[in-house]
């Protein structure tokens, strides 16, 4: 992260508007890790550790379209690229992975049974409310609520704890992918606007 | 059913008139292989007519006889009448007997009383023992000259069934909507209803309902194990029905998205009286009334067109603010920080709603609302509150006995207000006692207007709070000094409260300044604080000997720009302290001191030059300063000034003995960093080496 921001500080002379290109660099590869050791907690052990989906390609595909004289410099930068990672040690996130976790053991029923689901953007939802005793209903209602608004926040401390403030949706979109990749068999998710289960 | 009845009058008349023919024989048996006509096809009847005293005994039987539609096929018919009377038009049995076996209404055996004047068009049927399933109805009915009436007693009546049994008469979007909910009761239902030739004139229905369930297809409206009571009252002339209703309910759990009511616990009562046109399907409840224990009573009108309602007004009433909460107005909030509270008290509200437009008034009677997760909470609150979308002015007249926020302890206070157009104004400034001191809000406005949500802004003074009370509240070492503010602008909006201006804190013998206050999602799962912070001219031997670190004297600067507090933790920020260029004033610093810094700023890394050391109780200085820009976890430090390898915490100068205290360690982890400042604190004393 430093000799990143280094490297910008010191060739910003002549490559002023690259500069603002680097942080296209969101570092997938870590966030995914970042994000699977979170859901593993959060979920327990019980979810299922799939080979990751790494992403260097996603990089390069960005590292072509760019001019040439960006080249030189994203030659320079890779080491740099190399060493991000991205820390979720905070004691905010801990805070919010402990309330998480803590959590899970209420909903983890409903994701069993289909009522609750995972959406594409990286939250749950009420898939089934009939799966859903009524006087349970309420509390279910209370604990997605709860829990969006506890997802939300964590993609958004990661990215500002970070440095890294507009790398929020980039966080939640992986957070989307590895929680319906860690999902447990039987689970549901949403893909393309419907209902599939693992 | 009276078509079924009708038809069933028509057969038992075609059925004596094929009698007729052979009346002058004291018995007579007929068999006929198949009788045809349009609308009526009989195989295999015969019929038996005996004269008695009392009248003719007649015996008919039938393999199949075929009616028209919806009735369709009957087998195995038997009508029995042993009292038989016809004379003149006029035709009586008084105790009859009809068996039948019908695809869907299964084998029946129906006993049958019939009085019949054709020429006064006068006829009295009655038909006991229709069997529907499990259950049974028996039915009375009179027809005078287009004047019917009929008395329908029905027992243990499965809906299901009787869906099935009326579906043959349903239009296709009814059976389609009807196909979607799934609706089960079990009834005993009595219903006296008139009429006048097509039209029905009057109802009057009592019923008791039980083993309801039913549920939509998405699982929004569902009712399980329900019991219920109804009666029901109808007229209906030529364009109006006119009814009076009455329904409890006292067993079973019933959700409507979003309110879930356990009715076996808390039974609910619901009276209406109103009007129907139904040439313009619009309706008007004049008195309406809902009742559950003592969580709520309401009472008031309703008007609408048909599925939409168009205006309500209602009066409530609840002596148990919790139970109200819980079930009527919490599973409005999920996840918010409404969504759990602890409430008591009682309350009055009136309710105006039209399309679009709102008015409600409420008097509150001792109500205290404590939020669970102890962010907010406010004591007997007593008095008015109101809100309108429209033009006219409420007055709001609020006064409580104590309040907190976040920790904040609020003493009892007063609020003066009015509402108009979705927005409050102040009519008198509200003061709200924190601690000694107290905060004075002027031009207070709140608006809720559409899309944007809750907004509000103020302007305020905070009159000095001591600093040692709030302190220990929020749970730091104990501070003296006083905090207080001039706050050109406070404001709400979007989640975020901005204050503008600054909060002075005089603390140390020094000021420090905050400015750039900003909290976004103050209730939320993760307040995030934002601030900037400049600290004038702290006296350092206050500060040293508050926090107990050694003694240290002089003055220092400092600033904490770009602060970020994420849960109320501090995760970001650029600090730097130092010593005043102007006026440092007399600058000692004691062994103990030393040590305690050696340990902060890096530990065994620290190097002390300490010459005669152990000789003296304290050293003086030049400079003493330290920063930390923190950021992701990890503190980069830096000093006064750099040395030949690290940086200088504190740099020597002045009389003699003076000494350097010089860091190495450019990246220190914060939660370490905290660590070592908490272990200073609860060390004893020095340790010199």
């Amino acid at each position: 992260m430093r000799l990143l921001k280094w490297l910008m500080g010191s060739t910003a002379g002549f490559m002023l508007i690259s500069c603002v290109t680097i942080n296209i660099y969101f570092p997938a590869a870590a966030a995914e890790k970042a994000a699977d050791r979170i859901i593993e907690d959060v979920w327990g052990r019980e979810v299922q550790t799939q080979p990751k989906s790494t992403s260097p390609e996603d990089t390069s595909e960005l590292k072509q379209t760019l001019p040439i004289a960006m080249q030189l410099l994203n030659w320079l930068v890779s080491p740099a690229q190399a060493e991000v990672n991205l820390n979720i040690n905070s004691p905010a996130i801990n805070a919010l992975q402990a309330k998480m976790k803590q959590r899970h053991e209420q909903l983890h029923p409903f994701y069993q049974t289909g009522a609750i689901g995972l959406t594409s953007n990286g939250l749950i939802t009420l898939r089934e409310a009939s799966a859903v005793p009524l006087k349970d209903r309420n509390t279910v209602n209370t604990l997605i609520a709860e829990e969006n608004q506890d997802r939300k926040a964590l993609y958004a401390e990661i990215a500002r704890a970070n440095g890294h403030p507009e790398w929020e949706s980039d966080i939640q979109e992986t957070f989307a992918r590895r929680w319906i990749s860690n999902a447990a068999k039987g689970w549901w998710f949403q893909q393309g606007g419907s209902w599939q289960q693992k | 059913m009276p078509v079924n009845t009708r038809n069933v009058i028509a057969l038992v008349v075609l059925l004596l008139v094929v009698t007729t023919s052979v009346r002058a024989i004291e018995q007579v048996a007929i068999q006929i292989g198949l009788w045809s006509s349009e609308q009526l096809e009989i195989s295999d009847l015969q019929v038996e007519i005996t004269l008695k005293s009392a009248g003719l005994a007649v015996t008919a039987s039938a393999r199949k006889v075929q009616l028209v539609e919806p009735i369709g096929q009957l087998t195995n018919v038997k009508l029995r009448c042993d009292t038989l009377r016809w004379l003149s038009g006029q035709l009586d049995c008084q105790a009859g007997q009809l068996d039948f076996t019908h695809a869907q209404w299964g084998n029946q055996q129906i006993t049958f009383k019939v009085h019949s004047r054709a020429e006064e068009q006068s006829y009295q049927l009655t038909l006991n023992g229709i069997r529907i399933e499990q259950g049974r109805v028996d039915l009375q009915a009179n027809y005078q000259q287009g004047k019917w009436q009929a008395d329908l007693t029905g027992q243990q009546i499965e809906l299901a069934v009787l869906v099935n049994f009326v579906s043959t008469y349903l239009t296709e979007q009814q059976l389609t909507m009807l196909s979607q909910w799934n609706v089960n009761a079990k009834a005993d239902i009595n219903a006296k209803i008139s009429g006048q030739q097509q039209q029905l004139n009057s109802a009057d229905v009592v019923g008791k309902l039980t083993n309801i369930g039913f549920s939509d297809p998405s699982g929004s409206y569902v009712g399980e194990q329900l019991a219920a009571e109804i009666a029901l009252q109808l007229q209906v002339d030529s364009s109006t029905w006119n009814w009076q209703q009455t329904l409890t309910i006292d067993d079973g759990q019933a959700y409507f998205e979003p309110i879930f009511l356990d009715l076996a616990e808390q039974p609910v009562t619901i009276h209406s009286e109103g009007r129907f046109a139904k040439d313009v399907l619009q309706w008007q409840v004049n008195r309406f009334g809902l009742e559950q224990g003592e969580s709520v009573q309401a009472t008031g009108q309703l008007q609408g067109k048909a599925l939409q309602l168009t205006s309500l007004q209602l009066a409530l009433n609840s002596d148990d603010v919790d139970s109200l909460y819980k079930g009527w107005l919490q599973p409005f909030f999920p996840g918010s920080s409404l969504s759990r509270l602890q409430t008591t008290g009682q309350l009055k509200a009136d309710v105006q709603w039209q399309t679009e437009q709102y008015q409600f008034t409420m008097d509150l009677h001792s109500v205290s609302i404590t939020d669970e997760a102890g962010r907010f909470s406010i004591e007997k609150l007593d008095g008015q509150l109101g809100w309108t979308t429209q033009a006219a002015v409420l007055p709001i007249d609020l006064s409580w006995q104590s309040a907190s926020v976040l920790s904040l302890p609020l003493s009892g206070s007063k609020l003066m207000a009015e509402v108009s157009q979705n927005q409050i104004r102040l009519t008198d400034n509200l003061s709200v006692p924190i601690l000694d001191g107290e905060l004075s809000l002027n031009n207070f406005q709140l608006s809720l207007a559409g899309e944007q949500g809750m907004q509000w802004q103020f302007q305020g003074l905070l009159s000095p709070v001591s600093m040692d009370q709030l302190s220990s509240l929020m749970g730091w070492p104990e501070l003296q000094g006083k905090l207080s503010g001039m706050i050109p602008n406070v404001s709400y909006r979007d989640e975020v409260i901005t204050v503008d201006g600054a909060l002075l804190l005089k603390i140390f013998d020094g000021t420090t300044v905050i400015r750039d206050l900003r909290l976004q999602q103050p209730f939320g799962s993760l307040p995030q604080l934002y601030a900037n912070i400049d600290i004038s001219r702290l006296d350092l031997q206050t500060l040293t000997s508050t926090f107990d670190f050694g003694n240290i004297s002089g003055k220092i600067d400092g600033k904490i720009h770009n602060l970020r507090l994420s849960n109320w933790e501090p995760v970001q920020f650029d600090a730097v302290f130092m010593t005043p260029e102007k006026d440092p004033g007399r600058r000692r610093i004691s062994q103990r001191a030393v040590n305690n810094i050696s340990q902060v700023g890096g530990g065994p890394s620290a190097i002390l030059s300490r010459g005669f050391m152990g000789l003296f109780e304290d050293f003086s200085y030049q400079k003493i300063g330290l920063s930390c820009r923190l950021m992701n976890s990890v503190c980069q430090m830096d000093g006064v000034e750099a040395s030949e390898q690290g940086y200088y915490i504190v740099k020597g100068g002045g009389l003699p003995p003076w000494i350097n205290v010089v860091g190495y360690t450019r990246e220190v982890d914060w939660p370490e960093l905290i660590a070592r400042l908490k272990a200073v604190r609860q060390s004893d004393g020095p340790v010199i080496q």
